[in-house]
């Protein structure tokens, strides 16, 4: 997705000044001049300066709508793998520890593997191979706390 | 110094254990690098919830196996489908493809994979040698070195990287910004946490890196699906080293200077590989007898960009182990690998663990060496490799985020740290924002925070205590040479522009 750089100049601006009126609204160190509001207010000042500057050479160049989406994003099953692969994933991390890692990421391999137009059983199979793979390895041999989630007690 | 202590970091290396490490690791090493759109950052990246499993020694030579085996097996896909597998192939993409077209495939791969090892042969002799004695200097330095040191670190990430200025001015920013997140260290303030408790510790570093350089790739490979054109086949791989001498002796200069090159621009904070042979092939071409053939075919530009891309490599850590501050976006990993080991880079860890610091030199000499017989059998199976489509694995790549970010702190809030930064990725790329300077940022921005709130404390709130010693102000001279010289340069070129307009 591109966006045009006077929106990413104005947004900036936008950014840096928040940043500013958080960083000054921290309690200053006693008997210093400097706290923990210092380093933050300098960031806030650069994002509101460069988001000038971006801005203004944005608005030099034309020919470019305000936003440009890449064609693969119209394809509704290429949407979706992306969506699971971000929005999809956040949401499995909030029930990570209840659903466990096997149950959790067979489900998301799989619809991945079927929104990518893979979708005969072998890949249904290999999507339960390798996360069971991958959770044995991490927990058997490397002592990572994987949970186990929905299959505790049976991994 | 080093050689004292040879006997002990051999016994520490020469194991089993080491062996089996570096081997699977060499594999996974060419199988990243050779399938097109893996970098060697994001190998590394993958790699690090393993390492934490591991001694110091074995889990350096975990990583530093794997980014030399990707920046060489890069070169593969680069010559047999004009696509480079990572960054640090992109300058010399042209010139390798030509050699195959011309049936010389054994030839280019053959310069490729020796011109590699001895660069990185040469960079880790530097980095034995400079890093000890860089060692010794540097235990003086004060706050007001180390925080100059810094800024010139993210001063050459701005400046030397593709992108523009500004905007590279912006990503170092951003990263700076998120590393700025959680409880301030000096005065236990929580900042720009917004109220979350997971938050307070700041950004964990591991996932940030795992979102940042894999999350982008996911998204392009399941939306975009800009698939590679079909791989031309290899000979008989044994056919590599025909002439292959007489190549390489004709340019020993050539090797020689490229490595150098490459070296230094590994040691300078924030560049990398991928510049290295970019100025490393450009000085080529312009000493050249033949300029004409660059990008056509030329083996003396291959000699000189694949030593340069593999000597860097190495030449990243001399900042990295010395003073804590990474040579590339691969060391930014290593350093936050050997804080979690207690290792903490710096003067002091050449005291007080040589033993492990001597081990690690011995691994990068290995680590290099191994490229010519493992490069040989991957070059023999890429093309098998090069069939296996990008799609295939992104689900599969998924999967390894997911666990390397749970795994860091046995944390579900890694996982969605890393989907975050990984999105906010996708989005900076796509509008010309690099990525590297973030990263840089996220490293070092409590170096740079620390150090400079420390030497105001020193100096009483006032600036002119940055300029007192000697080594400090030399830095900060060369930190307002770097900024200045760009400006000076854009003014002059637009008032030539504008005078030859109104002329």
């Amino acid at each position: 997705m591109k966006v045009h750089d006077s929106v990413i100049g104005a947004l900036l601006f936008a950014f840096g000044l928040w940043v500013l009126a958080t960083a000054w609204s921290y309690p200053e160190m006693p008997g210093q001049s400097i706290g923990p509001g210092t380093f933050p207010s300098v960031l806030g000042a650069l994002f509101m300066a460069g988001g000038v500057l971006l801005a203004i050479t944005g608005l030099r160049e034309r020919g470019m709508g305000l936003v440009m989406i890449d064609p693969g994003w119209r394809f509704p099953a290429r949407f979706a793998a992306a969506i699971l692969a971000t929005a999809g994933v956040v949401a499995f991390a909030m029930v990570f520890e209840t659903v466990g890692f096997p149950i959790g990421g067979f489900v998301l391999l799989t619809a991945l593997f079927i929104l990518s137009g893979y979708r005969s059983p072998t890949w249904i199979a290999a999507s339960a191979v390798f996360v069971l793979a991958v959770h044995l390895t991490m927990t058997r041999l490397l002592y990572v706390p994987l949970p186990a989630g929905l299959l505790k007690g049976i991994l | 110094m080093i050689f004292q202590h040879l006997g002990a970091a051999f016994e520490l290396v020469l194991t089993w254990n080491m062996f089996l490490i570096m081997f699977s690791c060499a594999l996974f090493g060419l199988f990243v690098g050779s399938v097109p759109g893996l970098s060697a950052t994001m190998a590394t990246a993958m790699l690090v919830p393993l390492t934490f499993f591991m001694d110091p020694v074995p889990a350096i030579a975990a990583i530093v196996t794997t980014a030399a085996m990707a920046i060489f097996a890069s070169d593969i896909p680069a010559a047999l489908i004009r696509i480079p597998g990572t960054a640090a192939s992109a300058a010399y993409v042209s010139d390798l493809n030509a050699l195959t077209r011309a049936g010389k495939v054994g030839r280019a791969l053959g310069i490729s994979v020796t011109a590699s090892a001895i660069g990185g042969i040469f960079g880790s002799l530097v980095l034995i040698f400079a890093a000890p004695e860089l060692a010794l200097v540097s235990l003086n330095f004060t706050s007001f070195e180390y925080f100059w040191l810094a800024l010139l670190g993210l001063t050459a990430a701005v400046m030397l990287g593709s992108a523009s200025i500004l905007k590279s001015l912006i990503a170092l920013c951003i990263g700076l910004m998120i590393a700025s997140v959680g409880m301030d260290t000096t005065s236990g303030l929580p900042r720009f946490t917004f109220g979350l408790t997971s938050l307070l510790d700041g950004v964990a570093f591991v996932p940030a890196l795992i979102g940042m350089f894999a999350i982008p790739e996911l998204i392009r490979t399941f939306v975009h699906r800009d698939l590679p054109p079909p791989a031309a086949p290899i000979g008989n791989p044994f056919s590599l080293f025909r002439g292959l001498g007489g190549v390489l002796w004709r340019h020993k200069t050539n090797l020689a200077r490229s490595s150098t090159i490459g070296t230094i621009i590994g040691i300078l904070p924030g560049a990398g590989s991928d510049i290295a042979s970019w100025i490393s092939y450009a000085v080529s071409k312009k000493f050249s007898k033949k300029p004409e053939v660059y990008g056509d075919g030329s083996e003396e530009g291959l000699v000189d960009a694949c030593a340069a891309n593999n000597s860097a490599l190495s030449g990243a850590y001399v900042p990295a182990m010395v003073f804590g501050i990474p040579g590339d976006s691969i060391t930014a990993i290593v350093i936050g690998v050997l804080y979690i080991k207690g290792l903490n880079p710096g003067p002091m860890v050449f005291l007080t663990s040589a033993d492990t610091i001597a081990a690690i030199f011995l691994v990068f000499l290995l680590a290099n060496i191994l490229i010519v017989p493992l490069g040989l059998l991957a070059i023999g199976f890429a093309a098998q490799v090069l069939r296996v489509p990008k799609l295939v694995l992104a689900p599969m790549i998924l999967g390894f985020c997911i666990v390397g970010s749970y795994s860091i702190d046995a944390s579900a809030s890694g996982v969605v740290i890393m989907v975050v930064l990984g999105v906010l990725a996708y989005l900076m790329e796509e509008n010309g924002f690099p990525v590297a300077p973030t990263i840089l940022g996220i490293v070092m921005g409590l170096l740079v925070e620390r150090n400079l709130v420390t030497s105001l404390i020193k100096s009483d709130g006032s600036p002119l205590g940055f300029f007192e010693r000697p080594i400090a102000a030399g830095l900060a001279l060369t930190v307002a040479i770097i900024w200045i010289v760009p400006v000076v340069l854009w003014i002059s070129r637009r008032k030539k522009r504008s005078g030859e307009t109104f002329v």
